[in-house]
Order: structure tokens, then C-alpha cells, then sequence
């Protein structure tokens, strides 16, 4: 069976003022429809250099990406991108950030109460329907962060591709969008990337976990399958040793085998 | 000090190649299993060292009842429960078959994995069996969902290399807490030797050391020269001594000398059950360190033999 998005043997080196640098090599990870995979490893490894990579926003240096058999050449609306920073038009409410979306990819195919209908169901399904009038700056850091995913999810993408999508926000509002993201992905059935550095994160969202080594040149070092049943509850996982296993697994890669940073750093 | 391996065996072909041959055994505590093994010989795809020689690849046999094992009885009257065969090709032609034994008691603890890659399937290396003794849970089940890409984790590092590596602190870690839950597991030692084969599929044995019961009580990484004349060592890890490097002399063996030497001429297992009579200094200091008997393992990889692995018990 073809995998859904394929990396073949890619390498990303990029070129500046100050010299070449060498960022992965030797890329090769295949997604299946429909997985959730988390991208995991020490910063400047290039997890966010693959998700640019993945969503067509940078070209590699060798090496292929297809996604559904096509190759990926350019961003597209079939690819869409959740990052860090909710990157929300701050003149333009929920409704209308959403909506811009929604038409970039619908409106040569559908009449404007559809677009409208579109874009309300997608603040809906992120629990946001009761902020659509409000612009950026009258919510919370979590709240712009759904809209962010609401604006994703409403181009009915084959892959929502997430740029460490919590990283920026308290615990409490992360764990509340993690558990969010887990339902919405359950209804939507979405083949998910993610970048993360949240070793609990991407044990509790994954399907599997892609540990990279440490850069320059670096690349996939191990993949840890987290066959865990769904839905999952993050209170009853605490107590899963099996949960407990996964965390060890991620920590040891991490930290034993793959700490030169914060050794160096010590 | 007891050892995880409890036996090991080699099977030779016969001169017109038809079957396998006893070819040597180092049984210590299990006499009758030996007594049985003496008098058999196995066709191609017959019992567990003929089932090596037909598939090509190391095997993990697990569960002898109902198996092709055909000496079930004395292994379990022995309390060996699990049997690791690995063939030794030179190109496409087999020189030898070399079996390994464990048993899964309280007081034998450990586990052997066998990880294989398959480069028309992927780029990954996933664990295609393992046995895991009674006390490595965790290991098992995180090695079950974990691949490795070349020159990453134990295995990974053989694949890479092609060579045989030994890491003496797989728990050992800069975090206490870590550290403290390796040594609950008890897995603290890991060798992993690869296992070259005709097809294009690499595989990689990794064995893994609990505290009270190594693998071996010495392992040995040694090298061959550009002659192709001596075997030089490259490293390895005592239980008495711990770490063994090569040091300033560069410690060598000429080709044929002693039961290590001989590997380098022979490309076949080597088995002796007087380590004390090694040559080259190599007896005393094993008389010394209480080491009775050795095995020597090739790793052979097209046709030319890149290094070998001794186990001392």
C-alpha cells in the first residue's frame, strides 16, 4: 500500500552569508491516511525544517516529498499549517480570518451562504462559534490558537500539518486544546504532523513518534509506534504503565542518547 | 557467576554438503543436552540449525514443543528454553551454523533480540523476535514498538558499522532517576553483533546484560589487519576487569593462533573449553581471571571475514 505523504532521502542544507549548513540528511519517513505522527527532538534539529519541508513552504536540497502520489512543490491548500504563533490577521475578526480561508479554497465551487455555513461549522467544531465577532486582540492566547486550527480545518485539508501549535501557552489551556485537537481529529479522521518538544504531548496524541538526532545533519534516528487505544483520556493514561513505557522510551532517546546539548549546555 | 548463554553449538556441513554436523559444544551445565546433540545431524530445513541454513537468516526459536526442535526433552530436563541460531555464509556459501542456548529461570536473566532490516520495505530496523528471560517487560514491550535507522540505538550502531559493539552503561544515565530505573529493570550491559547474509537484508543480535547474570563473563572485539595476517584487539568488557582497551601494545594474534586466530583461517565458529590454553599469554591471564571456556564468532560480510567476537564463560 502507497503511504500517504512519503519522504524519500532528503536533505536540507541551507546557504547563507555566513556558510552552508547542513540541516538534515538522509530523510526518508512515511505516513500513512489518517496517522497522527509527532516530530520530537532537541532544539535545532529540524522538525520544523521537515514540516516546512512537508507543507511545501521550503524546497529540499535533495531528495523527494509526495503527498497523495503528487509531488509537493508549493504550499497548498490540501497541506495546512498551524504554527507556533497563531498568525491571525489582527484587523479581521474570528469569523473573518476563518472565512478568508474558506474562500481561497471554495469559492469558485460554492455559493457565499455555503462559505458562511463553512466557516461557522469550523469555529464550531473548535468551540469558537460564540467569539466569531471578536478580533484577535479580545481573546486569549488559547482561543486564538483554536481559531488558528478552526482556520486549518475549515479548508478541509488532507493533512494539517502543527508547528508546536501549544508551545506558547499556560499548561492547563495546552492540556484543554490537546484533548480539543484529539476529538477534532477523531471526527475529521485528519492525517496529522506534528513538531513537538513535549515528551507527555506526543505520547498522548501520537500514533507515532519520529526522535531525531541532534543537528547539524541531523536525521531520524529511532520511530516509536504508540499503539494506545482511542479515545484516550489523559487522567487514565497516567496510570498505564504502557503510557509510562512510551514516556521512558522518548526521555531515554532524548536525554541518554541523545543529550549532547544540554551537556554541552551544563 | 552464572551467564545468561547457557550453551552454544556449532554445525558444520558435511563434506558432500548435504547436512549439518556436530561441530563442537560448549555445554557446561547442561551434560545431557550435550550427550543428545553429539549424535545428531540435521538436513537442510531439519531442526533448529537446519531451519537457520534454509531461511538464510539468524532465528529465534522460542517455544520448542511442537516445533521443528527435535531435542525438546533434554533442553527442558536442562532447562534451556530458547535457541538463537544464527548461519554464517562467505558469499553464498554457508561455512557454518551457530547455535545459541538460554533458559528463562530466576536465576538466568536477560534478553536477546534479533533486529532485521529489509531495505526494499524500509529504512528502519525493527525487531524481528527477542527473547526476554522473566524480568525485561519494559525492554520488550518498547522494543516491539521502537525501529531504529542506521547508526542509531545498539543495534542500529552494528547496522551502521557493520561491526560488532559493546556499551557497558545502557542505564546509565545523566539523570539519577533514569539510572535508578535502569537498574530496577536490571538490564545495565548490551552486545550487539551483526549478522551479514546472502540477500540484501541486514540483520543485527543484541544481546542484553542483566546484572547478575552477563551474557558472557568476557567479551572480546577483535580486528582483522590489511594482510589480513593478524587479528587485532579492538576492545570489549570484563565482569573482573571491566572495560578492556587495546592499549599502547595493540595486542594481536597471527592468523591460525589459538582458537581466535583460527577463525581468521576458517571463517567457522571456534569453541574451546580450556580457555587456559590459549597462546600468546592469552591462557594465563584467563586462568587468572577464572574464565574456563571461550567462543568465537565471525562476522563474515561478502565473502571476507571484518571481525570477530569472543565470549569467554
Amino acid at each position: 500500500m502507497k503511504s500517504f505523504i512519503e519522504v524519500q532521502n532528503v536533505e536540507m542544507v541551507f546557504t547563507s552569508r555566513k556558510g552552508r549548513f547542513h540541516a538534515l540528511r538522509e530523510i526518508d519517513l512515511k505516513v500513512e491516511r489518517g496517522e497522527f505522527v509527532t516530530l520530537i527532538g532537541h532544539s535545532g534539529c529540524g522538525k520544523s525544517t521537515l514540516l516546512n519541508l512537508i507543507a511545501g513552504l521550503t524546497r529540499p536540497t535533495s531528495g523527494v516529498l509526495l503527498c497523495d502520489d503528487r509531488e509537493i512543490a508549493a504550499p497548498g491548500p490540501e497541506r495546512a499549517v498551524v504554527f507556533q504563533n497563531h498568525s491571525l490577521l489582527p484587523w479581521l475578526t474570528c469569523f473573518e480570518n476563518v472565512h478568508l480561508a474558506v474562500e481561497r479554497v471554495f469559492a469558485a465551487s460554492e455559493k457565499s451562504d455555503k462559505l458562511k455555513e463553512r466557516t461557522q461549522a469550523a469555529l464550531d467544531l473548535v468551540n469558537m462559534g460564540h467569539a466569531a465577532a471578536k478580533r484577535p486582540h479580545e481573546i486569549s492566547g488559547g482561543m486564538k490558537q483554536r481559531v488558528g486550527i478552526a482556520r486549518a480545518l475549515a479548508m478541509e485539508p488532507k493533512v494539517l500539518l502543527l508547528d508546536e501549535p501549544f508551545g506558547a501557552l499556560d499548561a492547563l489551556t495546552r492540556a484543554h486544546l490537546q484533548d480539543e485537537l484529539l476529538k477534532i481529529v477523531a471526527r475529521t479522521k485528519s492525517t496529522v504532523v506534528m513538531v513537538t518538544h513535549d515528551v507527555d504531548e506526543a505520547v498522548l496524541l501520537s500514533d507515532r513518534i519520529v526522535m531525531m538526532t541532534n543537528g547539524p545533519a541531523a536525521t531520524i534516528g529511532e520511530i516509536l509506534r504508540v499503539d494506545l487505544e482511542r479515545p484516550r483520556d489523559r487522567v487514565e493514561l497516567v496510570e498505564d504503565s504502557r503510557y509510562t513505557h512510551f514516556r521512558k522510551a522518548v526521555l531515554d532517546f532524548l536525554y541518554t542518547r541523545h543529550g549532547h546539548v544540554e551537556r554541552v549546555a551544563a | 557467576m552464572k551467564t545468561f548463554i547457557r550453551a552454544s553449538e556449532v554445525w558444520v556441513p558435511s563434506t558432500d554438503r548435504t547436512i549439518l554436523e556436530w561441530g563442537g559444544g560448549l555445554y557446561r551445565d547442561a551434560p545431557r543436552f550435550a550427550a543428545v546433540s553429539k549424535t545428531l545431524c540435521f538436513g537442510r530445513g531439519e531442526g533448529l540449525p537446519g531451519q537457520a541454513w534454509e531461511q538464510g537468516r539468524p532465528i529465534v526459536l522460542k517455544v520448542f514443543e511442537g516445533s521443528y526442535f527435535r531435542r525438546t526433552a533434554a533442553a527442558h530436563a536442562e532447562g534451556i528454553t530458547c535457541g538463537i541460531a544464527v548461519p554464517i555464509f562467505a558469499g553464498d556459501f554457508l561455512t557454518a551454523v551457530l547455535v545459541i542456548f538460554c533458559g528463562d529461570d530466576e536465576s538466568h536473566a536477560g534478553a536477546i533480540e534479533l533486529w532485521g532490516n529489509v531495505p526494499s520495505e524500509s529504512a528502519d530496523m525493527a525487531l524481528v523476535d527477542g527473547y526476554y528471560g522473566t524480568t525485561a517487560d519494559t525492554f520488550e514491550y518498547i522494543s516491539r514498538r521502537t525501529t531504529v535507522r542506521r547508526g542509531n540505538g545498539l543495534p542500529g550502531i552494528a547496522w551502521g558499522s557493520g561491526l560488532p559493539v559493546f556499551i557497558e552503561d545502557l542505564g546509565k544515565s545523566a539523570r539519577f532517576l533514569r539510572a535508578d530505573s535502569a537498574v530496577k529493570v536490571g538490564i545495565n550491559r548490551g552486545f550487539a553483533v551483526p549478522c551479514p547474509v546472502p540477500s540484501d537484508a541486514s540483520f543485527v543480535l543484541a544481546f542484553l546484560s542483566a546484572l547478575g547474570t552477563p551474557i558472557a563473563r568476557r567479551v572480546e572485539i577483535w580486528k582483522p589487519d590489511a594482510e589480513r595476517e593478524h587479528l587485532h584487539l579492538e576492545g570489549g568488557f570484563c565482569e573482573q576487569g571491566g572495560r578492556i582497551d587495546p592499549g599502547p601494545s595493540h595486542l594481536s594474534l597471527a592468523r591460525g593462533q589459538g582458537t581466535i586466530g583460527q577463525v581468521l583461517v576458517t571463517g567457522v565458529p571456534g569453541l574451546s573449553d580450556r580457555a587456559g590454553a590459549e597462546p600468546n599469554g592469552w591462557g594465563a591471564a584467563a586462568t587468572e581471571l577464572g574464565l574456563e571456556s571461550l567462543l568465537v564468532t565471525p562476522i563474515v560480510d561478502r565473502g571476507r571475514l571484518v571481525a570477530a567476537a569472543a565470549w569467554y564463560f
